[in-house]
């Protein structure tokens, strides 16, 4: 099963998707999240929902050609058709359900990816769509992704020091680690790791 | 610390980092084969940590010893199998997924009880380096808990290939908890705990997970073979591992 990742750069900063990973369950695919999108820095938290839990809409596409964009280059489309998924979308009964909203409000290329705005109360996707509208007017919205706030599993704030921090000390992850391998070219990677490891601070953003 | 000591917790410190070298080394074969993409990454990343743990305690050992750190390079590239003291079950060849994920089962389980307790040794660098090393263990054991878990209530056929893996690595875990000379000292003076109730807790802790997979920890004799003894496997191993370091002893890189 595909599962949409999102990832928490700093505690003041929304999830934001990252990608996917294949994974049999949650769990799993949580631990591969990390090892997938939390290698380097920064991370403070991640989110996983499995693909077939989003419902995503997107909207002018012809603002999104003017600035020469292929479709290929949109967000990977889901579950336009929750119902003939069978999937749990629309299994909640007639009490509104509390969905999570991610929307992408940038056409620059390095904001591919959507982030969490917050929640909405609906009875299926496509309401909880029309909600987020209404709720989040602000800034204009390319492409929304609705899905159960109960289908997101989170990592726990107190496993970070163990899922996230320790990657802040690998600098052999980092490329300008490997400038290469002359003496002087040692002497500036020494310069880094001092850096690096300087810059661990808790709060840094 | 007297020479007695000095020499006990030499002992103790190369044997742990012999352990987290020796299955770095077999973790980081499975790069580019591993079952799925997210996997490789998995066990690339921890691999590299074992190799960050086995590094950490070379270090110690380094000072301990009154070297420099580059000390730590002729000890993995110029040392010959007999004098390694890794426990034979981390040189054993990575065998399928099952038999490499209950190997980190059982080794992280062993940090796991190993750990929390050298972070309350009265020396300061071996404390230091525990809880660093602890941290990253907590998610160690997570991912090889789960794997065991999944494997081993899973389908009949990783069900079997677990038990398989079982039989084969029950009696050589033993050897992770085998006395050391001079170990009576380090305990003496809370440096290094006693092995033998850490024991007891990796069993319960080992045993429990093995019930709920429904695994049957073999009735074969525990090996009680010390450190020094190997397979003929480490001796492949440190072929391969060593080869390029010897090609050119001198060279600067």
């Amino acid at each position: 099963m595909r599962y949409e990742i999102f990832k928490q750069d700093a505690p003041n900063q929304p999830h934001s998707n990252v990608g996917s990973v294949h994974a049999p369950d949650a769990e799993m695919a949580l631990m591969h999240a990390r090892d997938v999108y939390g290698r380097r820095p920064n991370a403070v938290s991640m989110w996983v929902v499995p693909e077939s839990e989003i419902y995503a809409t997107s909207h002018e596409p012809e603002a999104m050609s003017h600035e020469g964009r292929t479709k290929n280059q949109e967000p990977r489309t889901k579950s336009q058709e929750p119902e003939a998924h069978g999937s749990k979308l629309t299994a909640h009964g007639s009490s509104p359900t509390s969905y999570a909203v991610f929307r992408k409000t940038s056409q620059r290329r390095s904001m591919t990816y959507v982030a969490y705005a917050g929640t909405v109360e609906a009875n299926t996707p496509k309401d909880a769509v029309t909600a987020a509208m209404h709720k989040f007017p602000s800034p204009a919205t390319f492409v929304w992704w609705v899905c159960p706030e109960a289908a997101i599993s989170k990592t726990e704030a107190e496993a970070a020091p163990s899922w996230f921090e320790p990657a802040k000390d690998k600098v052999y992850r980092q490329q300008a680690y490997y400038g290469d391998a002359t003496r002087k070219n040692r002497r500036q990677r020494t310069k880094l790791v001092n850096k690096l490891s300087s810059d661990e601070t808790p709060d840094e953003a | 610390m007297n020479a007695n000591l000095t020499s006990a917790l030499d002992s103790r410190l190369l044997a742990l980092a012999d352990d987290e070298l020796i299955l770095a080394h077999r973790d980081s074969e499975w790069t580019g084969h591993a079952p799925m993409i997210e996997e490789d990454i998995a066990l690339a990343n921890i691999a590299q940590d074992e190799l960050g743990h086995a590094t950490l305690w070379y270090a110690i050992l380094c000072d301990l010893r009154k070297q420099p750190d580059e000390h730590t390079d002729q000890l993995v590239y110029f040392r010959d199998a007999a004098d390694w003291r890794n426990a034979q079950l981390l040189e054993l060849p990575i065998g399928d997924w099952a038999f490499t994920m209950l190997r980190q089962f059982l080794f992280d389980q062993f940090e796991w009880v190993l750990l929390p307790a050298l972070t309350k040794s009265s020396h300061t660098a071996v404390t230091q380096a525990a809880a660093k090393v602890l941290r990253e263990e907590i998610y160690h054991t997570r991912h090889s808990t789960a794997w065991v878990r999944r494997l081993g209530q899973g389908t009949a056929e990783s069900h079997r290939r677990m038990q398989t893996a079982l039989d084969v690595q029950w009696p050589l875990a033993n050897q992770l908890f085998v006395p050391m000379l001079g170990d009576e000292a380090l305990v003496a003076a809370g440096i290094w705990p006693d092995m033998a109730p850490l024991q007891q807790q990796w069993l319960a802790k080992v045993g429990e997970m093995l019930a709920e997979c429904g695994l049957i920890a073999p009735a074969s004799a525990a090996t009680r073979v010390s450190r020094a003894s190997h397979t003929e496997h480490l001796t492949a191993l440190l072929a391969d591992m060593q080869s390029v370091a010897r090609l050119d002893p001198q060279a600067d890189w």
